[in-house]
């Protein structure tokens, strides 16, 4: 049996991606974690297609960590597809970004995103973010349940 | 014609702009978000393996990320201020400054007396002359640091129906020879060591002031404290000194 995925980081910049995986580690949230570096990998994943044809979707990861800009299909677009689909709809989708400008911010609440977060250049402030993060979806919140996910 | 062609024009620059601060705003912090990052990474999880030295200058690098961080944010509010349309409301500058007195950082240890006379009540942005009292308050404090007590005042002079609001402080003042260069972006008259700042605050001010059709100017002699003023018209023709000068200079 495939191992649960908890947390599915789409983020195409390693630095970036380095520091919140560390910050995760830091926080003891790592246990399963998954990195895919752009938007189409991160839709052929979620939507089991492709190159993850084998997966299957009664295993959703419980959060998805988005970055706005990403090759291929951006976050928006990404966040679209999954909030457009009874089968992903319910996963919550945390925008992690540099960009606090407005419309960004109203585009993702539009299509649905569960939180946005504008990354914090200061890093000691960042790994507060992810902790609070972590421990708010991971632990605090009540994961959606597998009817969540069916069509009626 | 020509008009038509000059408002196309305006609009591309202004988009152009607009590009050009997102694109600030996205992708210049994302590189001193890895300078910061790492260098935090290094000095606390690898300190033992790190010399006296190489722990300060791990300091500077530090200390330079959060410092251009500040700039960036500050450079980004000064490019959005000057895009944005003025929502003018009849506003209680009393209230605004109140707010501003919230918003600034503690003075425990210090001693600062606030003199604060009634303010009236104007057309403005009232979101950004906030704004403008934070800068100037915030200045204030800042520059009164050496002070005990520091003693800042706000008030208004209305002359000819101008209506002119000043803060004076007691601090440290500036060279009225350099009076000309305190409103421009990124100048600073204080060495970096003894005030911290970016030198984007007198120029935000300076920026929603004149959207509001008014003037912002100031008087100082080094060491004998400043005062700025700003008018939210036509500046007077000449700039009265309020009586109450002497008082914050003894």
């Amino acid at each position: 049996m495939p191992e649960a995925i908890e947390i599915l980081l789409v983020e195409d910049n390693p630095a970036d991606a380095e520091l919140t995986i560390h910050a995760l580690e830091k926080s003891k949230l790592i246990n399963h974690i998954r990195h895919l570096q752009d938007g189409a990998e991160a839709l052929d994943f979620l939507f089991c297609r492709g190159a993850y044809s084998t997966r299957k979707f009664d295993a959703p990861p419980r959060l998805i960590l988005l970055d706005l800009k990403l090759p291929k299909i951006d976050g928006i677009g990404v966040l679209e597809q999954i909030k457009s689909d009874t089968r992903t709809k319910a996963i919550p989708v945390i925008l992690l970004t540099s960009s606090k400008e407005e419309r960004d911010v109203a585009r993702s609440y539009k299509l649905g995103v569960n939180s946005y977060i504008q990354k914090p250049v200061n890093f000691t402030e960042f790994q507060d973010v992810v902790k609070q993060l972590g421990m708010y979806w991971l632990l605090v919140n009540s994961k959606p349940p597998a009817s969540a996910f069916s069509v009626s | 014609m020509e008009l038509a062609r000059s408002n196309a024009d305006l609009a591309a620059a202004n988009q152009e702009l607009e590009a050009f601060s997102y694109s600030v705003s996205h992708d210049l912090r994302a590189p001193l978000r890895h300078i910061d990052g790492f260098a935090r990474i290094l000095k606390e999880e690898h300190a033992t393996q790190l010399s006296e030295e190489a722990q300060r200058y791990l300091d500077r690098v530090l200390h330079g990320a959060n410092h251009m961080g500040h700039l960036v944010d500050d450079l980004l509010n000064l490019a959005k201020i000057g895009r944005r349309d003025l929502a003018r409301q009849r506003t209680k500058l009393d209230l605004l400054v109140r707010e501003a007195l919230a918003d600034l950082p503690g003075t425990e240890n210090r001693s600062v007396e606030w003199r604060v006379e009634p303010l009236p009540e104007v057309d403005c942005d009232p979101g950004l002359l906030k704004l403008v009292f934070n800068n100037l308050l915030g200045n204030a404090l800042k520059f009164t640091r050496s002070r005990q007590p520091a003693v800042i005042e706000i008030g208004t002079l209305d002359t000819s129906g101008v209506t002119t609001i000043f803060v004076r402080d007691n601090g440290v003042g500036f060279d009225p020879k350099y009076a000309d260069k305190l409103f421009g972006v990124f100048q600073r008259l204080h060495r970096q060591e003894d005030f911290e700042g970016t030198g984007v605050g007198l120029a935000t001010v300076q920026r929603i002031v004149r959207k509001h059709g008014g003037e912002v100017w100031a008087e100082s002699e080094v060491d004998r404290g400043a005062t700025f003023f700003f008018s939210l018209g036509a500046r007077p023709a000449t700039a009265p000194v309020p009586q109450a000068l002497e008082v914050s200079r003894a």
